[in-house]
């Protein structure tokens, strides 16, 4: 046959191999779930098998971007024109039981004139997905998450942002994370009392598309946020 | 009444084949499980079926050299077959489908009844 195998596997490292094997019982964990979720149960049990389901959900996520991000250097991936706002819909629609569960929600701002922006479709969708997680965890309850796109037209590009509310970083918390991602350009863009792996790996996904993430501080929570290449292809027409 | 359609179900994970299999049944297909690719060879000398579900990752091969040795017999090289694996997300359909492969079942995604689903419509 003159098919090449496909490289399936490039196990580079520790971590990345440990992200393989994590997947198969996280998958069977939550399949099991989803299998005990068909049948008859108190309300009690209801709720916590959803939890066990989406609990696993967001730990499948993060192995995938493991893996993903170890590909990176080795696998091309094509830059388009995007209208974010449909990756933000779709976002919005596939966390929305996993905010519901936690009892929060998860919108978007509404904008009147689309926007392009030059990117990496899956990249792009695994970035803002990280920062929703991120800012599930850190919203107060009853909160709105709220995702931002916003054109930047003095530096050409757009921003896409995550906003929470919940409880402000301190100045000394703050000036912390400023220090480590003005020293260090693989810097882990996290709070405290988090490794910030899922953001580590939303800032190699937007270095990979020519971008950048940051965060900005706000007195009750804070905005994540991804800058990407604006298209030019709207104002070509 | 026309006899069940026969699933062959290669997958090392004792537990995830049972419950698949539960679906299947279900689902009214006859299922035969395989836990490695050697076990699937000889299920297939046994009796050819009509859909093969496979695991890309088993215990001492990977699926390609199932797939592979399925190709080279006239008699299995058209049983349709369904990748269902973890690795979904590094794989192309189009890659694979030169191994009889039409349909990748994302197992990190699936829904239980995902399957019973990508079986129907490999055997439409």
């Amino acid at each position: 046959m003159g098919t090449e195998v496909p490289d399936i596997v490039p196990l580079v490292t520790p971590v990345v191999a440990a992200a393989h094997e994590l997947k198969s019982p996280l998958s069977l964990v939550r399949q099991l779930s989803l299998h005990l979720e068909q049948g008859d149960m108190t309300n009690a049990q209801r709720r916590m098998l959803r939890q066990i389901t989406l609990t696993s959900e967001r730990a499948l996520r993060l192995t995938t971007d493991l893996t993903k991000a170890a590909r990176l250097e080795d696998a091309l991936f094509d830059l388009e024109p995007i209208n974010p706002e449909q990756i933000c819909r779709d976002i919005v629609h596939e966390l929305k039981p996993l905010f519901e569960a936690h009892g929060r929600k998860l919108d978007m701002a509404k904008r009147t004139h689309p926007l392009l922006l030059v990117a990496n479709r899956d990249l792009l969708r695994r970035i803002l997905t990280n920062f929703s997680d991120n800012a599930l965890h850190y919203a107060e309850p009853g909160t709105v998450v709220r995702m931002q796109i916003q054109s930047l037209q003095k530096s050409g590009v757009v921003r896409i942002g995550v906003r929470d509310f919940g409880p402000a970083l301190s100045s000394d918390m703050w000036q912390a994370l400023q220090d480590k991602m003005a020293t260090a350009p693989q810097t882990i863009h996290a709070r405290p009392q988090s490794s910030g792996l899922g953001l580590l790996l939303a800032s190699q996904f937007a270095e990979a598309m020519h971008g950048r993430v940051g965060v900005t501080r706000h007195r009750d929570g804070a905005t994540f946020y991804v800058e990407l290449q604006a298209s030019r292809q709207l104002s070509l027409l | 009444m026309s006899a069940a359609q026969h699933v062959l179900l290669v997958e090392d994970d004792t537990w995830l084949a049972t419950l698949q299999t539960e679906t299947l049944i279900a689902a009214d297909y006859k299922v035969t499980v395989a836990a490695h690719a050697t076990a699937a060879i000889a299920c297939v000398d046994q009796h050819v079926p009509d859909v093969i579900i496979v695991d890309m990752l088993l215990t001492g091969t990977t699926a390609l050299a199932l797939l592979h040795e399925l190709q080279s017999h006239a008699d299995t090289r058209l049983v349709p077959v369904i990748l269902c694996t973890n690795l979904a997300d590094s794989l192309q359909l189009e890659e694979l489908a030169p191994y009889g492969v039409q349909r990748i079942v994302d197992k990190t995604t699936m829904q239980p009844d995902d399957i019973v689903a990508a079986v129907r419509s490999a055997l439409l």
